[in-house]
């Protein structure tokens, strides 16, 4: 009974000292990305299992956007300029994926020059699109963004960031800006995500499945 | 002999724990050895075979059931992908039955249910992952089996009227369960539950979409998806551990 007493007590203890401390961090399993099927800027199918087993980073933004999007567009650009060099993601591969939120129908003109104009490769970053009523669901009902229309008239909807594992899990979703730089975070998110997916193997997920068991979120 | 006993003088008190006094010393102021006991290397041993019986039976113990300790408390391992929110699942409605009757969540909860996005035109993937669940709903206990539902939602409703869609499913287990509804509808169900699906680029008759098979817990919330190439052993031990 004694020894009983005590393993129990050193369970406790270590269940106490893992919430606290937080040795290892990983980023909720917050809910499925929705499934879509829509084109890229050159005109190519580009659907939700494409980005399957990469991970991807989301934002949504009008075609015509300008100097809105501007700041929005630097923080992709710098995100993707840096995760090579201080995230390690192994060999899954890292991806930025714009949703336009104006339909583009079949044409994807509307789509190269918005991604032209933010700076969007087509490889590392693309720019997607799609009919009105399917864009609408995808971003409203999907990423849970509501779409509306601006004082001059212009689409919009609300401004962040949605991180999606190679699961097509979301394991992230910025909604709002910090006290923190917004670059940082994400890169931050990134290397936490990144940790999970290069150590989570064999016994060692016991310990990932522990951690977000007790919530240790960053 | 009672009355022998009572007759006679009582013995001098002695104290139960005084120490055996010295031994007298011999003519030469020698200690001799103490008398040997009769009684004490005998309960040593007895001691001994006791401790190394217990030992035997603890070790024993731990052989035979500490495995089924560990095993009893260790937290499943999923083979599939969790997720820890407790939102509902994505609603069903506007989709029906083969036998017409609208689905409601409501209808789903206190079971397990396994949901998959296929069909009946499929050559490769939907029956594989048909007949896959079908042996895996087939390993599980009587029990098990009655609170384990599975229905194959179709993404191809133009095509797969109610009955096409009933003998397709029923084919692999008699207890599946088909559910169609209009385009739309289904386009957006489909893609709260993280799937696509399109017509193939070739366009042909076949239809491209995503083969995650998707389960909802019990208590109605969206718990594990697993990739297609889950194995059967797996997928059985996952839907074992989500089972009240």
């Amino acid at each position: 009974m004694k020894v009983a007493g005590w393993t129990v007590a050193a369970l406790v203890l270590a269940a106490f000292a893992f919430t606290v401390w937080q040795p290892i961090q990983v980023l909720p399993r917050i809910e499925l990305a929705p499934g879509y099927a829509l084109v890229d800027q050159r005109g190519q199918q580009y659907t939700s299992e494409s980005g399957r087993g990469s991970v991807t980073l989301y934002n949504f933004a009008p075609l015509d956007c300008g100097d809105r999007c501007a700041g929005t567009d630097a923080t992709l650009a710098e995100v993707l300029s840096r995760v090579p060099a201080e995230v390690d993601l192994g060999d899954v591969g890292f991806r930025v994926v714009t949703i336009a939120l104006d339909p583009v129908g079949d044409d994807p003109s509307a789509l190269a020059a918005a991604a032209a104009r933010s700076g969007a490769d087509g490889e590392r970053w693309r720019w997607i699109g799609g009919g009105e009523d399917r864009v609408r669901t995808l971003v409203g009902s999907g990423f849970h963004r509501s779409i509306g229309t601006g004082p001059d008239g212009e689409t919009a909807a609300d401004p962040g960031f949605v991180l999606v594992d190679g699961n097509g899990v979301i394991r992230g979703d910025y909604r709002y800006r910090t006290t923190a730089p917004e670059v940082d975070r994400l890169v931050g998110n990134l290397k936490v995500l990144a940790g999970e997916i290069r150590n989570a193997h064999g016994a060692a997920t016991v310990a990932y499945e522990a951690a977000h068991l007790f919530l240790c979120y960053p | 002999m009672t009355a022998l006993r009572t007759s006679a003088p009582p013995p001098p008190p002695t104290p139960e724990r005084a120490p055996a006094p010295p031994p007298a010393p011999g003519p030469a102021g020698e200690v001799p050895p103490p008398a040997p006991s009769r009684h004490r290397p005998r309960s040593a041993a007895l001691r001994h075979s006791q401790a190394l019986m217990g030992v035997i039976l603890a070790v024993l113990a731990l052989v035979v059931v500490g495995p089924r300790v560990v095993a009893r408390f260790q937290p499943h391992l999923y083979a599939g992908t969790v997720l820890q929110s407790d939102r509902p699942a994505p609603s069903l409605e506007g989709l029906t039955f083969t036998s017409g009757e609208p689905v409601t969540m409501q209808a789903l909860e206190g079971d397990v249910t396994l949901v998959f996005f296929g069909y009946t035109n499929c050559p490769d993937v939907c029956p594989t992952t048909m007949a896959a669940l079908g042996r895996t709903v087939a390993g599980l206990s009587p029990g098990e089996r009655e609170r384990v539902r599975v229905l194959m939602v179709s993404v191809d409703p133009a095509r797969d009227d109610a009955s096409t869609l009933e003998r397709y499913v029923t084919s692999f287990d008699p207890t599946f369960e088909g559910v169609r509804g209009p385009d739309d509808v289904t386009n957006r169900i489909a893609s709260l539950y993280g799937v696509y699906f399109a017509p193939d680029d070739a366009g042909g008759s076949t239809i491209d979409h995503s083969a995650s098979l998707i389960g909802i817990g019990p208590d109605g919330a969206l718990r594990v998806v697993w990739p297609p190439n889950v194995t059967e052993q797996a997928l059985a031990s996952d839907v074992r551990a989500l089972l009240p």
